[in-house]
């Protein structure tokens, strides 16, 4: 956990996401009932109503912190689904293999490649409006990513030396999934429910603007089924579906940067060959096709010479003279 | 099969000094101290040392190809006079494969895996040379005909040679512009003990026809004596001993050299004891101090932790870097 | 050769699964289903539509595996029912005609996209925390966070409204009959410029991180390092070496989000009012029309398992070890 906040993109997210979640769940207090009538319809935002009024004359700002709560609960208990039910099968099908493993592949497969919105539709239109029925057609169309996920990873913890020495030493199977496999997945779930988070706002967000949410709730897909709806263009209305749609990349952007922290922190070959490059821009270099050439002078006189301070241009060869400690020869280690 | 050379062979290559830096976010660590040795035309010099002792390493660095996070922090590598590292991309885009060539360890990895034998031996050809397509496609069909591969393979993708072929399209591709020098990296150590055999007896019968020099990097002592004429023997990134191959299994000097050759068992024996070098190996993070090799050498003294040795002749093109043979005070590090 | 009938096989098990799911879904709705849509449609409906209307679901009293076979012969026959919201005209027709505007608007935007956010990611991965490399990847994470049909509002205000660049609605202009003439082509580029420009940008940075991430990785592989000790130019080693192998699991990926780009592209269409798939989607959700709903679900799904197996194709010949 430290080392991802370590990552300044990850803080940026940590912060992002908190003041959303922050406003979504406490600001509600500062605003009025998003249903209440309280303008004329269509006004612009004023200082009575900042981000203004929608087409029936509901506040703006009240009905996007309310639609973010209704559409954060759903988004992160769907991706939370989501990631629990997809772990479940491909940890199953990855670490029993065989036929087990056709057959449930062949399963995640068929979801896979099957395209999401109009299964969700055809299913939604059959089925009562509202959270449940939402809820539970993006559970059906989500899972499969992550259990395939899961899957290779299991497959390939497997095969690891500890894994065989527990099955040798005659651990049940079940014991030997949670408490050896899983535990070393713990970074790819935790990528997992962010990125199946993402999803499930987005797709939520889309069910809704198509109608098939409960139209008298207050969600952000709603907001924008209702924008839309009451000629939000034509009209050109836009404080009625500019908010909602900033506030759903924010927390997007933010689970995006958070999950991008969280693969860089799994693989930390990626972080040192930035941070070499970064060095020899320092130095005016560049890594290449050519190995840089950096001498380090010793004894006390600092000779520069082509890139130090003044040069950002590049050597021309991936040659630079860079003063160095002076020191033994040969026993250098010289500290960035 | 040995080459035998006149002592007056003009030098190809000339390592100075050589070190070689590792810049990692954790501290930068030197893997190549100072490495210094020569080779001359025709000859076949041989780099020998156990994995991490920087082998690789130093081939790699002549050619100034290290990944990243490497950098060559210090010397020289003088090719026929001009210091390679002071070289600028084209120079040194003309200077690789046309003077220098590289036959590299795994050759499965080595091939672009979607294009085609022909296209990656035509491709070098009219990188450098202005000739036209269809003659590099020539030129490609003999090089093959030369390791023993019907030019039909030409059309070939990598994935569908055996293992021992695709080794010799990566050498036939090493020639292709007749270099001077073909640095080869490990060129067996993937395949199975016959097929190693038909390698090397093809190299050197190239050598012997076409007269380039080798630089072979291996850790397997037994195979590079047998095709070496000149063999350095690389510890913790320096050089321990160089030595004409003869005189190294004859009369080697630094007690490691003496224990990797004592490690070699005889199969003719009745009953072999290994022996191995005990100890662990170094952690270049944090090298011993003085001699790197002391902690595990049978021979060490007092001053071999406080004193760093230096290479010092003991005979004709023979130097080891051990105090035993270094004369006291003269040499000490300087601070 | 063996790959591709494998995927075959495997995309006709898909087909068969969405079939028979389009089959039992209506038969979820509580009650017997054929009087539950009596119920919802009477008053709205015709006898006759809501005749056809149980004959398009296969409803009927017999027993339920003659149902489901009777079913699937009708749909392979082209059979999917009578349209409720477009009455008399049959689902196949309605459908047919929106096909083609979808797959021209998504085919080319999603290709586009693709092309362009491979590119970029060969040139970002090439000069590594170069200008490219820092600002694009959060740029284009950020407008990919925004849904696309929030982003088609925005561009149709701006672009359309706002200042009067581009048409408002529909995929050609109203008064033009369509033909090959170079008017009518015209029409249809300027109606399909936003729609288009919205599903690229919102897809570009998928790609472009992708592609990335390979190029990142196979840069790292020995044949790499020798096909710059061999001196080959920079351009060769970066596209010929590096990038002609990066691109292979890209390609795969591509395939695996084709469904989820055209479900944002539907929402798109909806947006301008552009004939294709969505927009009738949205009609049919709006009016529950369910024959409707089930054949665009059909060809939908189907359209993205034909789309899937031309990406296989495309991947074979891209990789000789396929073959």
């Amino acid at each position: 956990m430290r080392g991802l906040l370590a990552d300044r993109r990850a803080r940026i997210g940590f912060l992002l996401l908190g003041v959303s979640l922050a406003i979504a769940f406490i600001g509600s207090l500062f605003v009025h009932d998003p249903s209440d009538l309280v303008a004329k319809p269509l006004m612009p935002p004023s200082a009575a109503h900042w981000l203004g009024t929608t087409g029936q004359g509901q506040d703006v700002l009240a009905q996007t912190i309310a639609g973010a709560r209704a559409s954060l609960t759903v988004g992160f208990l769907v991706g939370f689904l989501v990631v629990a039910i997809g772990a479940v099968i491909g940890t199953i099908a990855g670490y029993f293999g065989g036929w087990v493993d056709d057959v449930l592949s062949l399963i995640v497969n068929v979801f896979l490649v099957m395209p999401g919105l109009p299964l969700m539709v055809v299913i939604a239109a059959y089925l009562p409006p509202g959270p449940g029925t939402i809820g539970f057609v993006l559970v059906l169309t989500g899972w499969a990513w992550t259990a395939r996920v899961i899957r290779s990873q299991a497959l390939a913890l497997r095969e690891r030396d500890f894994v065989h020495a527990a099955v040798v030493s005659g651990e049940s199977h079940w014991r030997i999934i949670l408490w050896e496999i899983l535990p070393n997945m713990s970074s790819l779930l935790a990528s997992s429910f962010i990125g199946a988070a993402i999803y499930a706002i987005g797709a939520e967000v889309g069910l809704e603007f198509l109608g098939l949410g409960d139209v008298s709730q207050v969600t952000w897909g709603t907001n924008l089924f209702w924008s839309a709806n009451d000629s939000a263009l034509v009209t050109g209305s836009w404080w009625t579906f500019v908010p909602t749609g900033l506030a759903i990349a924010a927390v997007g952007f933010a689970l995006a940067l958070l999950s991008n922290a969280l693969d860089e922190l799994g693989n930390p070959r990626l972080r040192g060959e930035d941070d070499f490059i970064k060095r020899l821009r320092g130095y005016g270099l560049r890594a290449g096709g050519a190995t840089p050439v950096l001498r380090r002078t010793p004894g006390g006189a600092v000779e520069s010479t082509v890139a130090t301070s003044t040069a950002r241009a590049e050597a021309p060869n991936g040659v630079a003279r860079v003063p160095g400690e002076p020191g033994k020869k040969g026993e250098t280690r010289v500290q960035p | 099969m040995t080459v035998s050379i006149t002592t007056v062979a003009p030098e190809l290559l000339r390592v100075e000094d050589l070190a070689v830096e590792y810049l990692t976010p954790d501290g930068d660590v030197r893997v190549v101290d100072d490495v210094s040795f020569t080779i001359r035309e025709g000859e076949c010099f041989g780099l020998a040392g156990e994995s991490g002792s920087g082998k690789s390493t130093v081939a790699m660095a002549i050619l100034r190809l290290l990944k990243p996070p490497g950098v060559i922090s210090g010397g020289r590598v003088l090719w026929r006079g001009e210091d390679v590292l002071d070289f600028d991309d084209a120079s040194l885009r003309a200077f690789r494969w046309r003077e220098v060539s590289l036959v590299m360890q795994s050759a499965m990895n080595a091939l672009n895996p979607v294009i085609t034998i022909g296209e990656q031996l035509c491709d070098v050809i009219l990188a450098h040379e202005a000739v036209t397509p269809v003659q590099a496609l020539e030129r490609a069909a003999s090089l093959l005909e030369l390791v023993n591969i019907d030019s039909g393979r030409l059309k070939s993708f990598p994935h569908e040679l055996s293992g021992g072929m695709r080794q010799r399209v990566v050498i036939a591709m090493a020639l292709a512009l007749s270099p001077r020098l073909m640095i080869m990296d490990e060129p067996t150590t993937a395949l199975d003990v016959v097929v190693q055999r038909e390698i090397l007896a093809q190299i050197s019968e190239l050598r012997a026809k076409l007269g380039f020099a080798v630089l072979l990097v291996t850790h397997d002592l037994s195979l590079m004596l047998e095709f070496c004429t000149q063999v350095g023997v690389l510890y913790a990134g320096r050089l321990a001993e160089l030595a004409p191959a003869r005189e190294l299994v004859t009369a080697p000097k630094h007690p490691y050299t003496q224990a990797l050759l004592a490690s070699i068992p005889d199969p003719r024996r009745a009953v072999v004891r290994l022996q191995g070098i005990p100890g662990i190996h170094v952690d270049l993070r944090r090298p011993p101090e003085g001699c790197r090799f002391h902690p595990r050498c049978p021979r060490a003294f007092d001053r071999c932790p406080e004193v760093r040795p230096e290479l010092t002749p003991l005979g004709p093109d023979h130097l080891a870097s051990c105090l035993l043979y270094s004369t006291p005070p003269a040499t000490t590090v300087q601070s | 050769m063996k790959f591709l009938l494998r995927r075959v096989g495997f995309y006709l098990v898909a087909a068969w699964a969405s079939l028979t799911l389009a089959f039992f879904v209506p038969r979820l709705m509580p009650g017997d289903p054929a009087h539950a849509l009596y119920a919802r449609f009477h008053g709205k409906l015709g006898p006759e539509a809501i005749e056809s209307l149980s004959k398009a679901l296969g409803l009927s009293h017999d027993p339920l595996w003659k149902q489901y076979f009777g079913y699937l012969g009708h749909v392979l026959r082209g059979d999917l029912g009578v349209s409720v919201s477009y009455f008399p005209a049959p689902v196949i027709d309605v459908i047919g005609v929106a096909l083609g505007w979808t797959v021209l608007l998504t085919g080319f935007a999603v290709i586009l996209s693709f092309i362009v956010g491979t590119l970029l990611g060969v040139y970002a991965s090439w000069k590594r925390n170069g200008a490219l490399d820092r600002i694009a990847p959060p740029l284009l994470t950020f407008l990919s966070a925004f849904p696309y049909f929030w982003l088609a509002m925005v561009a149709l205000f701006v672009g359309g409204l706002t200042l009067h660049l581009f048409p408002l609605r529909h995929a050609y202009a109203d008064y033009i009959a369509p033909s090959f003439s170079g008017e009518f082509l015209w029409s249809v580029a300027g109606h399909a410029f936003l729609p288009a420009a919205t599903v690229v940008i919102a897809t570009l940075g998928g790609w472009m991180l992708g592609m990335r991430s390979t190029m990142v990785a196979v840069m790292g592989e020995d044949y790499i390092t020798l096909a710059h000790a061999k001196g080959l130019t920079p351009n060769r080693v970066m596209f010929r070496y590096a990038a002609r192998n990066a691109l292979l699991p890209n390609v795969t990926s591509f395939g695996m989000a084709l469904g989820f780009v055209l479900s944002g592209s539907l929402l798109t269409e909806i947006i301008f009012s552009y004939p294709g798939q969505g927009y009738l989607l949205f009609q049919a959700v709006r009016s529950l029309d369910y024959p409707l709903l089930q054949g665009l679900f059909l060809t939908i799904t189907f359209a993205v398992l034909g789309a899937n197996f031309l990406v296989d194709v495309v991947y074979v010949w891209l990789d000789p070890r396929a073959r």
